[in-house]
């Protein structure tokens, strides 16, 4: 029942992963408009329009005309600040009159009206090129991005279908971020790789891309040089060439990555232009803060139809599609075009001794449903989602803590002395006043046997 | 950091410029500081911080002008002209396309009212006023589209933001407020900012779709309005410390005469409010006195019968009135009446033979008054004189 | 006077609780387990039992869930 607990892959969100960068850091990424420009979409909405109303005022601002501005509950507003103080947008600093204020990061001021009114310097590869003479229009943009990603993920699950397209690079990625392990010199994928291949593709890029940057100062490449790239990149236009001329030795090599996973299209390793994929474009919005958040593929429609029966079909020739329902139902039938499954209580928990969770089931039928699905509200019918969170709550219908229990106490005054003593040392696992039993960890017990001689003693 | 609500939500910003060049030509001459590029600059500024709020973030930019409305931005793709170019500074590329086609395309419509006016040798005079009423319509049209054009699982909120310089045009009163309640049930929030003086129209408006509504009390600082007041969606502003609203002047406009009135005629049938009594309803036609009935008969193609003998009544009904207009065709019925279709004149309800009739409107006097009582227009073919006589007579 | 015991914690459904008490009760183990019976939703049993006792639990399940999908 209680079997082996797997860590739930955590994708940080923008946010978070800029929070963990150090504050030079940061303030070197706020030199470029386009880091500007994703750091502020991804401000709380209060935290925005707290921005837009100091753009223009060059001064620092009192805390409290600040506070004035919104009738929201203070949590929001404190989170608010915080969101600014955290990511150095803003910081304090007192006004004349020796009032709190806050005062914009005079960086970020800058560049933010930079990508708003203009003026600055152009952005890289913003260059006019002349017409390209293999110009690729959006879907095939599309389609070579989704071929260049379902090679990962095709290689993660082992298939042979053109994983030869993956390299050293790439694989060194996986195994950074534990999604594979080597098993006997070949690599093999992990419960993670698992919660990662249920993900959508935006975020399973995102998460992708949060692993390599963690890699590139490894690399001798430059993290803010990275960053920039890439937040530039995911404010280009689809379907629009880019000038790769200007760029520099370590850009072109973080270009041709980038190429790799799909992010961009070069005709030529060689070649002076670019085209962003749909995988680049918003990349960092793209990222879904919540497992549960209906958030479709924008460059695929959905194929998975789920009925009251527990019946999935699934509309798709992708062998990796199948075999990632293959991953928490019981195949079928399998046609050209069509897989049927049934969603089983085994198979669920199957999945679920794999390390998959519930959220993360469901989270996948819903970002892929069938358009005629997603005419429904709740997408999903609730029975199915109903059962199958039950069957992952029966996984934990039980749980079990080692631990010590303490009974039998003579007087109220004894019990609370020796409970709050437990509660403080933080080895409290349960206690019931009313027949004055409490129960600590088991590594807490020495300590608290000590504590009870003592106190005997005096 | 979002809330999951925020999530597939995106937000339609439509703002409505006030293009009247008779009303910006004359600020322009007043108060030299503001002219309507300023405030174009403040526009584009708003829009983009609008798109720069969310990724899905969408906007449009219409243009009401004196005699038609236009679409500054978005441009139809067909229509395009020139390809659009990376910007040659920090600029963000798609703000600077924002702004670029805002610039070339209301110079366009400027040049085009140039070009007209330079075409004519008798200039004739520009309505003061602006087809605010039906830039709206264009603009719910358009909300419509979107709407539709959303993807599934993904909401779309719309609100319109007037910038509006002119005067009010209760002549659009029918036409306004049409759109005003479409926009109400559409859930498409209205928001006005006057850059002059106040307007009764908008004002309403604000107030039925519960938008905002901001006089500017300083021109100079537009921008910073803009940023405070419109910039927020409307589930922001619930956040927001916003001004309060303003007291609403809920007065209609007659629909003889499109003058706001305190106190007017309202049709029973249709509603439709009149300054001054009117014994038809232009509306919907009723007539508010009893119509002699057997021209009601004659007009619809019933049966008109004056029992001869009430006695009888029972079998004068059966006889004539039990069959159906279908079945009365193949009976013998008595024949149609000789039709009264003496008209009573307006002034005093009697039925006359001969009358006078307003070459306007229509409407019938036994005596001849100098002006409609109706449509209030003035027959100057008879002088004062003449009338005096008649009267001492 | 404290009395001290080790063991292991056992939160758990009432249902679920039931049943463990019915287990001791029958002796299905050969012995019982169970130290104490503390509320509605918790139990303190012997610390070797777990794994038989989960064994047995997982057997319940598998009796109490029939296949809801048809082939």
């Amino acid at each position: 029942m209680a079997g082996l607990t797997y860590k739930k892959l955590v994708c940080k969100d923008l946010h978070t992963y800029l929070r963990s960068l150090t504050p030079s850091v940061l303030d070197k990424l706020y030199c470029h408009p386009a880091t500007c420009l994703a750091v502020y979409r991804d401000l709380p909405e209060l935290a925005r329009h707290y921005v837009m109303r100091i753009l223009f005022v060059e001064q620092a601002v009192a805390q409290a005309v600040v506070k004035q501005w919104s009738n929201t509950s203070p949590e929001e507003q404190v989170e608010a600040a915080a969101a600014l103080m955290e990511l150095r947008v803003w910081y304090e600093q007192p006004l004349p009159g020796g009032m709190p204020g806050w005062l914009l990061n005079p960086t970020f001021r800058k560049n933010l009206s930079t990508a708003l009114l203009g003026g600055g310097t152009p952005w890289l590869g913003t260059k006019d090129l002349t017409p390209d003479k293999y110009a690729k229009d959006i879907p095939f943009l599309d389609k070579y991005a989704l071929e260049r990603w379902e090679c990962v993920l095709h290689f993660m699950v082992g298939s042979n279908e053109g994983s030869d397209g993956v390299n050293k690079d790439i694989t060194d990625i996986l195994l950074h971020s534990h999604l594979m392990r080597v098993d006997d010199g070949e690599p093999s994928i992990t419960a993670e790789g698992f919660q990662f291949l249920l993900m959508d593709t935006s975020s399973q890029v995102w998460f992708f891309l949060l692993q390599y940057l963690d890699t590139v100062q490894t690399r001798g490449m430059d993290l803010v040089e990275c960053l920039t790239f890439l937040f530039q990149l995911s404010f280009s236009s689809l379907g629009k060439d880019y000038s790769a001329e200007e760029m520099n030795e370590n850009q072109l090599r973080f270009l041709q990555h980038l190429r790799e996973f799909g992010l961009v299209y070069q005709r030529k390793r060689k070649s002076h232009r670019y085209y962003p994929t749909r995988l680049a474009i918003n990349i960092v919005s793209g990222v879904s803060k919540d497992a549960t958040g209906a958030k479709l593929d924008t460059h695929r429609p959905g194929f998975i139809v789920v009925e009251t029966n527990y019946r999935v079909y699934s509309y798709t020739d992708s062998p990796l599609q199948v075999a990632l329902l293959g991953l928490f139902c019981e195949m079928l039938y399998r046609f050209p075009n069509l897989a049927v499954a049934n969603l089983t209580r085994a198979s669920v928990r199957a999945a679920m001794s794999r390390g998959i969770t519930a959220e993360q089931i469901l989270h996948f039928l819903v970002s892929h449903a069938h358009p005629e699905m997603l005419k429904n509200n709740p997408v999903l019918p609730a029975s199915i989602t109903d059962q199958i969170k039950l069957w992952e709550m029966e996984r934990d219908r039980i749980r079990f803590t080692d631990g010590v229990m303490y009974n039998q106490f003579l007087s109220q005054a004894d019990f609370e002395l020796l409970r709050n003593y437990a509660k403080d040392t933080d080895v409290l696992v349960w206690e019931m006043p009313e027949k004055r039993v409490i129960i600590v960890t088991k590594a807490g017990h020495d300590d608290v046997k000590k504590f009870w001689k003592r106190q005997r003693a005096s | 950091m979002e809330d999951s609500t925020d999530k597939g939500k995106s937000s339609l910003l439509i703002v409505i410029l006030d293009t009247n060049s008779v009303w910006w030509g004359r600020k322009r001459t007043a108060d030299g500081q503001f002219s309507l590029s300023h405030c174009v600059d403040c526009i584009s500024v708003l829009a983009n911080s609008h798109l720069m709020l969310r990724h899905k973030n969408k906007l449009a930019v219409i243009a009401a002008h004196t005699d038609h409305s236009v679409f500054l931005y978005p441009q139809h793709k067909s229509k395009q002209t020139h390809t659009v170019k990376f910007p040659d500074d920090g600029q963000y590329e798609m703000f600077r396309q924002v702004e670029g086609q805002l610039r070339a395309q209301l110079k366009k419509l400027i040049m085009q009212d140039k070009e007209k006016v330079d075409e004519m040798y008798d200039v004739p005079e520009q309505p003061s006023d602006s087809l605010i009423a039906g830039a709206m319509a264009v603009s719910l049209c358009y909300a419509h589209r979107l709407e539709k054009e959303c993807p599934i699982g993904e909401t779309l909120s719309t609100r319109l933001l007037v910038i509006k310089g002119s005067e009010d045009c209760p002549s659009q009163y029918m036409n306004f407020m049409n759109a005003v309640f479409t926009a109400q049930k559409q859930n498409i929030i209205i928001d006005a900012c006057i850059l002059d003086s106040d307007s009764g129209l908008l004002q309403q408006a604000c107030d039925i779709t519960g938008g905002m509504y901001l006089k500017v009390p300083q021109i100079q600082g537009l921008l910073q309005y803009l940023m405070w007041v419109f910039l927020p969606d409307p589930s922001t502003r619930s956040k927001m410390v916003l001004p309060p609203r303003a007291q609403v002047d809920y007065r209609a406009a007659c629909f003889c005469h499109r003058n706001l009135i305190d106190i007017g005629y309202v049709c029973s049938v249709c509603l439709s409010i009149y300054c001054t009594f009117s014994p038809i309803c232009s509306t919907c036609q009723n007539l508010f006195f009893c119509l002699y009935s057997y021209q009601a008969c004659d007009i619809t193609g019933g049966m008109y019968l004056k029992i001869p003998q009430i006695q009888g009544l029972l079998q004068y009904l059966m006889w004539v009135f039990l069959p159906d207009p279908s079945t009365r065709s193949k009976m013998v019925l008595p024949p149609r009446a000789q039709v009264d279709y003496r008209a009573a004149c307006f002034c005093h309800r009697n039925l006359i033979d001969i009358g006078y009739v307003c070459s306007v409107c229509l409407s019938i006097y036994c005596t001849f008054s100098p002006i409609c009582s109706t449509c209030q227009t003035t027959f100057k073919i008879l002088g004062p004189q003449k009338l005096k006589r008649k009267k001492k007579t | 006077m404290v009395n001290v015991t080790k063991g292991v914690l056992v939160e758990c459904d009432p249902a679920m609780k039931q049943f463990l008490l019915y287990l001791d009760n029958k002796n299905e183990f050969g012995r019982k387990f169970v130290l104490q019976d503390l509320d509605d939703t918790h139990l303190f049993i012997t610390a070797d039992i777990v794994e038989i006792l989960q064994d047995r639990i997982d057997e319940l399940l598998d009796q109490m869930s029939f296949s809801i999908a048809e082939k």
